[in-house]
């Protein structure tokens, strides 16, 4: 198990290379120059050329690529060119915001979607079932701005019961945490649904097996029958893709870091890549690759306790 | 009619506004910390860096200018008390206001003034002005501890709005600037009436009143800035209360706020024009005859109309309409699509059985549109707009949309045909628009708009000092321009903010920043 970790780890390397290499390329790929954008709409080109010589651009893009792999060697991430900031530093004020509410979205899908999976699948057929799997519908066609400004308009305006907007502290503060629960609830619909929809059918799948049937032949009780035999086999691959969905959550909450006016990574680098500010977009990209990753290891760990058949040398 | 509606809401807003500020301006209530929403956060505090709106807005809190802009467009005493602008507008000399102190304890004298426009003069700081800076000032004396004196490398009467009503001219702490170097993005010192508390980014900027203002202290305890990049959140912050100024009012939400009782809604026009650029470089558009076809095809009052719902007023001519030198009659082009007709013809495009314009060789009018999307209001619909009356004459046009920093790439290395963009300027004065536009060599001027005539009344303008000499020739520059049509300027927008009507003794200023000192809340 150990050495299944360590080479996992060092597996990271060449991952977070490609990564890297792929990111620093499709930058040069896009129309736009940091340059330009720094230096303001009426800049003269006497002052674009003294920018780009200043942050290093007129160097070849393989000398280009090299400084930003020793930089990341050193730990450093290269500075801001809008802020004039470290990138590694701006990154750490908002990683917290933005990983503190992925998983608390991910909880929350976690909590909601298993039991309403359970529910419809017991009641395959019924009307209960067709309603749950209808609302998981909805839950993933539903634009989160959309559903985000409508749970503000009703919870934060007609009802004020929550604030529109904005993160006033840590989960752990009862400020904070009333300033979490729309975006949570927000960012948590479409994963709850999408992970309701696979432990349902899962379930289903796992209650056609032969040893199900065994177990019921046996006489055991329906409810030992389900938790017990079929449930734990049927989370293998929900499992799988909450650790794929709390990925995407991480970065791909900038709809509703927008709409909440959430200080988080997401909004943070796609206002990068608007402003072309590299240093920011490769060392935001670089920070969801490694998350990508380490969750995956998590997951694949994961599996060898809900499955003891699975064992890993 | 939808138009004059909105204006004479917008009219009636700042009217109650004035008259509540009058009623009970006598009786400001002390403390409240007012809740201001930005679009986008702050990105450095330190002046030399200054350069989008945000920041600005705070640092006009924090900071002050020597010299400042009043409402109706004249100068007004800052830190400076007065000042004298030699004949030939080369020898500027400033008495500053004494026993001020910046918010750090340092005294505010002429050596302070003069370490700052030093330090953004400096290669080494690295400020996007410090070659402006450089090509205009020659030498910063200090005759004695109250008096500064700009001399410039050569006359120019624009000196005031091209360095001192800068972002880069608001006044900082010398002691601070050395003390915290390249922090000083996160540690702003200067005289304002407010004093910088803390940045969390993304989150919140904090001030707190100033107690030893110069001028007396603000009536409100401090200023809380929210960035909230969606409008419709800070609509929601608006009404529930927990916001008091929306600073980023969506034409759609428009009609909500008429009708909250709790909200004040109020519009001005400032400097800006967006316009279509003409690359005069590309044969087709070489031809006068054809640009102003082109400009009298433009029914822009219809568009403005339909796509701004009077939050903009139609542009009329190169300069913005509110500017102090624009000149009312300017030469303009109605719509009149005959007229377009005629001088297409005579140019040698005539409509074929098609309905496109065809040249003797029988081949169509075809170029590019390109337009932003989301950067103005409504670029990506108003270029429908035009693409669709262009395309109604018999122009073969393709319209792009383009993000931003494409947009901007393209125009800066000639690469478009008809482009679509926006000019915002803090002032009025036709140095920072015309210049930067039209003359031969304005950073601008993208379209390559080359104009002896032009040139030469630019840098006659820019040398006097005499304000009726400068109007005559701004006036004779404008009209020069306008017949040439190197550009189609379609429309002034109006700056509109939203805010809670227990907000008392607002003022709306110039230049899209807010004097905080006098408004006060009801508690």
């Amino acid at each position: 198990m150990f050495r299944y970790i360590i080479r996992r780890l060092i597996l990271l390397i060449p991952i977070l290379l490609g990564v890297a290499l792929a990111t620093f390329l499709i930058m040069q790929l896009i129309p736009g120059d940091p340059a330009r954008m720094m230096a303001g709409l009426t800049a003269s080109e006497a002052d674009i050329t003294a920018i780009r010589v200043r942050l290093g651009l007129d160097q070849p893009l393989h000398i280009q690529f090299w400084e930003f792999l020793k930089g990341l060697l050193q730990g450093d991430l290269g500075t801001s060119l809008r802020t004039r900031r470290p990138v590694a530093v701006e990154i750490s004020e908002r990683f917290f915001a933005t990983a503190s509410l992925a998983v608390m979205a991910i909880v929350t899908s976690i909590a909601m979607s298993i039991p309403l999976g359970i529910f419809a699948a017991r009641r395959h057929g019924t009307w209960g079932d067709n309603l749950s799997m209808l609302v998981a519908m909805f839950g993933i066609s539903a634009p989160s701005f959309w559903i985000g400004l409508l749970l503000m308009y009703y919870l934060a305006y007609v009802l004020p019961i929550l604030p529109p907007s904005g993160m006033y502290g840590p989960p752990w503060t009862w400020v904070g945490f009333q300033s979490y629960i729309l975006p949570t609830i927000t960012l948590s619909i479409s994963s709850t649904a999408i992970l309701a929809r696979l432990t349902r059918s899962s379930i289903l799948e796992i209650l056609r097996q032969d040893y199900i049937r065994t177990a019921r032949s046996k006489g055991l009780a329906e409810r030992f029958v389900l938790y017990r035999h079929a449930l734990r086999n049927a989370l293998i691959p929900v499992i799988t893709l909450a650790g794929i969905q709390l990925g995407a959550l991480l970065g791909g909450a900038v709809v509703v870091e927008t709409v909440f006016s959430w200080p988080g990574l997401g909004r943070y680098v796609v206002n990068a890549i608007h402003f072309r500010d590299f240093p920011v977009v490769q060392g935001g990209v670089m920070l969801f690759a490694l998350c990508f990753v380490l969750i995956n290891l998590i997951v694949d760990l994961l599996y060898a306790f809900v499955d003891p058949r699975i064992r890993y040398e | 009619m939808m138009r004059r509606s909105v204006l004479s809401i917008l009219m009636f807003g700042l009217l109650v506004s004035l008259l509540g500020g009058v009623a009970l301006a006598d009786t400001p209530q002390q403390g409240g910390t007012m809740v201001v929403a930005l679009r986008s956060d702050a990105i450095n505090f330190d002046p030399p860096f200054i350069q989008d709106a945000s920041t600005s807005g705070i640092a006009f809190q924090i900071f002050e200018h020597l010299i400042g802009r009043e409402f109706d467009g004249s100068y007004g005493p800052r830190l400076a008390e007065s000042w004298d602008i030699s004949d030939d507008a080369t020898v500027y000399t400033l008495y500053l206001r004494q026993g001020v102190k910046f918010h750090d304890g340092t005294d505010f004298n002429a050596a302070a003034a003069k370490s700052h426009f030093e330090r953004v003069a400096d290669p080494a700081t690295g400020s996007h002005m410090g070659e402006t800076y450089r090509q205009t000032i020659a030498e910063i004396e200090t005759p004695d501890e109250y008096t500064i004196r700009f001399v410039l490398h050569e006359p120019n009467a624009a000196f005031i709005d091209e360095v001192i009503i800068q972002n880069t001219g608001y006044v900082s702490s010398p002691t601070a600037a050395e003390r915290y170097g390249e922090d000083a993005a996160f540690n702003p010192v200067g005289t304002g009436a407010f004093k910088f508390v803390s940045w969390i980014p993304d989150t919140r900027v904090e001030l707190v009143r100033n107690e030893e203002y110069w001028d007396g202290p603000p009536n409100i305890a401090g200023v809380t800035y929210r960035p909230i990049p969606e409008a419709a959140t800070q609509l929601t912050e608006l009404r529930t209360g927990r916001l008091h100024i929306m600073t980023t009012v969506p034409v759609e939400q428009m009609a909500v706020l008429e009708n909250d009782p709790n909200i004040v809604m109020v519009g001005e026009p400032d400097f800006n024009t967006r316009y279509l650029v003409f690359n005069l470089a590309n044969p087709l558009f070489q031809d006068v005859r054809v640009r102003q076809a082109m400009t009298y095809a433009l029914d822009v009052e219809e568009l403005v109309e339909i796509f701004l719902e009077g939050v903009a007023a139609p542009a009329k001519g190169p300069l913005p309409n509110y500017s102090y030198y624009h000149k009312d009659d300017v030469y303009t082009y109605p719509y009149d699509p005959d007229k377009a007709l005629e001088l297409l013809a005579d140019a040698g495009w005539t409509p074929g059985a098609d309905g496109l314009l065809r040249n003797e060789a029988g081949e169509t009018f075809q170029f590019t549109l390109m337009s932003p999307s989301g950067r103005y209001t409504k670029d990506r619909e108003l270029n429908e707009g035009v693409h669709y009356q262009l395309g109604e004459l018999g122009f073969d046009v393709t319209l792009e949309v383009l993000e931003f920093a494409t947009l901007v790439e393209n125009l800066q290395t000639s690469n478009f045909d008809l482009g679509y963009i926006g000019m915002m300027q803090r002032t009025g004065d036709p140095t920072a628009h015309l210049d930067l536009m039209y003359a031969t060599d304005g950073w601008a001027n993208w379209g390559g708009y080359s104009n002896d005539a032009v040139d030469v009344l630019l840098s006659a303008g820019k040398r006097t000092g005499d304000m009726d000499e400068r109007m005559e020739i701004y006036f004779e520059a404008q009209d020069l321009i306008a017949a040439e049509a190197p550009t189609i300027p379609i429309m002034n927008e109006f700056y509109l903010l939203a805010y809670r009507s227990e907000v008392k003794n607002f003022e709306f200023s110039v230049s899209r920043t807010s004097d905080y000192t006098k408004l006060w809340i009801e508690q």
